[in-house]
């Protein structure tokens, strides 16, 4: 027998029918992967806040048994000596610091912090307030570049990354989310949601005094950083990229890894519901097409063959419409929303591609069960019942 | 062409009420020639013929094809004489119902290639069927139209035997003869092995086998004797 049974004859005479499952199975994949893309603008923001600014600027918020400095003393002394005392701490700890593998410098900050929200949830980045020179190092350190505005000129002004403005709605001359009194002044681009502003330690009394460390990326545990350069510092809380790490991982990754896992475990139910239908009316549909086959000469392996290619035309038929309608919808959603929110996200999803993947081939797996069944029932066509 | 020798075939062997298809008979059919069997329903004529075509495996009994035991034989050999030297038309027409007309017959052919598609579709003219009834769909055709697309697909790859399990039996006169006619001129150069209630589409055939109670009857000469 050299003719094989050609898939198309039925593709091309049942376009309804196969339809279905085509539409099913790039449904699925569609659903999937752009649920995925969207929950990525919340984890690529978040990831991006979290660890890719981290690698370059860092933050020590000082406990105050490591500054030394005797609560009893804070009751006893007058606000402005205590805030002298502990500014001084501060400058020795940040002297100390610079000298250190990894850092290029740091300074003392007064701390402000906006708000970023996500397709998902809602972070804090820390808006760090120094005197002009240090705001200048950082800005430069950041590789901001100003967008439009000015840069800061006096206490209380601040530039944000166009990022953020975006994610927030900012206009210039606004107030900052988690304080009005800090005007954004002008626009910077770098790249992080990342913005800085003008503090006057000489007369401001600093709140949410941190340290704030640049870093050449090559520092990931600040606290052992500096610890082998002599600085202890056991107490205190450390904003840098282990934390992100740890951070992202606890209140991002895994809040989002429930979701996704219900969304996949909700679409898989519903996709093998309808495979399994759709293969049960396949399957009725044609087990006497395929005894006629067997009658005028072709065998079960042949027969099996073409059920095959059929079965394999369908799947990559829906993968392919799938990848072409993913990608536009990708694109439309990065245009009209993510990047409207001034959020980030990842285009390639390997581990979600993986898994539609994955499902591809065990539905594959799956269906050749009946398939087999049927084909092993395979008699001649005086077997058949009904057969137009 | 055909030898066969103590057929017999029974149904429901395991049970204690057997049913005897085929009571255990010799024949002999040539190699050419439009030869009919006839009896009443139950005969055993249809089982007889799924036999000969190897569609069905006799209880007992030989079978011999050109001289070669055709019961016995590896699936493989089996496949290749459904699809080189024996065609079927069956009781019912038993058309793929998604396929044009065209595509049914090219269906049963060894190649699918544009050679095969003008022969089938040159087959399907000779039978009767013309134009754009080729790319109807069996359920868009007659009862005629249909029972002639199968025997096109019967004779799709030129078969030494043709089997027809009562071709005409869905089909009024004149279309039954028509097929008939068909029929004969095919028996003209092979072996059709016809099955029918009706003796009167066998005015001319070779040889009339009657058939009862799964035993072969008398053997008539056929045209009309």
């Amino acid at each position: 027998m050299s003719q094989k049974i050609s898939a198309f004859y039925y593709i091309k005479n049942n376009k309804r029918r196969v339809s279905v499952l085509v539409t099913s199975l790039a449904m699925f994949s569609i659903v999937t992967y752009v649920s995925m893309f969207l929950l990525s603008a919340t984890s690529e923001t978040f990831e991006d806040i979290l660890t890719e600014t981290s690698r370059h600027i860092q933050y020590i918020q000082l406990d105050g048994d490591d500054l030394e400095y005797n609560y009893s003393d804070k009751q006893a002394s007058p606000e402005d000596i205590y805030n002298e005392a502990v500014n001084k701490k501060y400058d020795e700890i940040r002297n100390s610091l610079i000298n250190s593998k990894g850092i290029e410098d740091a300074f003392v900050v007064q701390t402000e912090y906006s708000y970023v929200a996500s397709l998902v949830g809602n972070y804090y980045v820390e808006i760090p307030m120094l005197n002009k020179t240090d705001m200048e190092k950082v800005l430069k350190h950041m590789g901001a570049v100003l967008d439009s505005g000015r840069l800061p000129e006096k206490a209380g002004e601040v530039v944000l990354d166009s990022m953020l403005i975006k994610n927030y709605g900012y206009k210039l001359g606004d107030g900052l989310s988690q304080n009005n009194d800090i005007k954004i002044v002008g626009i910077i681009n770098c790249g992080f949601y990342f913005g800085c502003g003008m503090a006057d330690r000489d007369n401001v009394v600093f709140y949410n005094p941190m340290i704030c460390v640049l870093t050449d990326g090559t520092v990931r545990d600040l606290k052992n950083t500096i610890k082998k350069n002599g600085v202890f510092l056991e107490n205190s809380k450390f904003v840098d990229l282990k934390d992100g790490e740890i951070k992202l991982q606890d209140e991002i990754t895994s809040a989002i890894s429930s979701s996704t896992n219900i969304i996949f475990a909700g679409i898989i139910v519903i996709v093998a519901t309808l495979v399994v239908i759709v293969s049960i009316s396949y399957m009725r549909d044609r087990s006497s097409e395929w005894c006629l086959y067997a009658s005028i000469g072709y065998s079960r392996k042949a027969v099996y063959f073409s059920i095959v290619r059929e079965l394999l035309f369908t799947f990559v038929t829906a993968f392919l419409i799938a990848v072409v309608v993913v990608i536009l919808l990708m694109k439309i959603l990065d245009i009209l929303l993510i990047t409207e929110l001034g959020l980030q996200c990842e285009y390639f999803l390997f581990d979600t591609l993986n898994q539609i993947l994955c499902v591809y081939i065990a539905l594959f797996g799956i269906m050749q069960i009946p398939v087999r069944i049927e084909i092993f029932k395979i008699k001649t066509i005086d077997a058949a019942e009904d057969f137009m | 062409m055909f030898s066969v020798k103590n057929i017999t075939m029974i149904y429901d062997i395991e049970k204690e009420n057997k049913m005897y298809a085929l009571g255990g008979f010799d024949l002999e059919l040539p190699d050419t020639g439009l030869i009919g069997f006839i009896g009443p329903s139950g005969s055993g004529k249809s089982t007889l013929m799924y036999c000969l075509s190897t569609l069905k495996k006799p209880t007992a009994g030989e079978i011999l094809y050109n001289g070669k035991d055709i019961i016995n034989i590896k699936n493989s050999e089996r496949e290749n004489l459904r699809r080189k030297e024996f065609g079927f038309v069956f009781q019912r027409h038993f058309l793929i119902p998604y396929m044009p007309a065209v595509d049914n017959v090219v269906i049963a052919m060894d190649e699918n290639n544009t050679k095969a598609r003008e022969r089938a579709e040159g087959l399907l003219k000779e039978l009767g069927l013309c134009g754009r009834e080729l790319g109807k769909r069996p359920s868009k055709l007659s009862g005629g139209q249909r029972q002639r697309v199968a025997i096109a697909r019967a004779m799709a790859n030129r078969p030494s035997v043709l089997f027809a399990d009562e071709p005409t039996a869905a089909l009024d006169h004149e279309n039954a003869f028509s097929v008939m006619r068909v029929l004969k001129e095919y028996s003209k150069k092979h072996l059709v092995l016809v099955i029918t209630h009706d003796i009167s589409i066998l005015k001319d055939a070779d040889q009339i086998i009657e058939m009862w109670d799964g035993m072969t009857g008398a053997v008539k000469g056929g045209k009309g004797n």
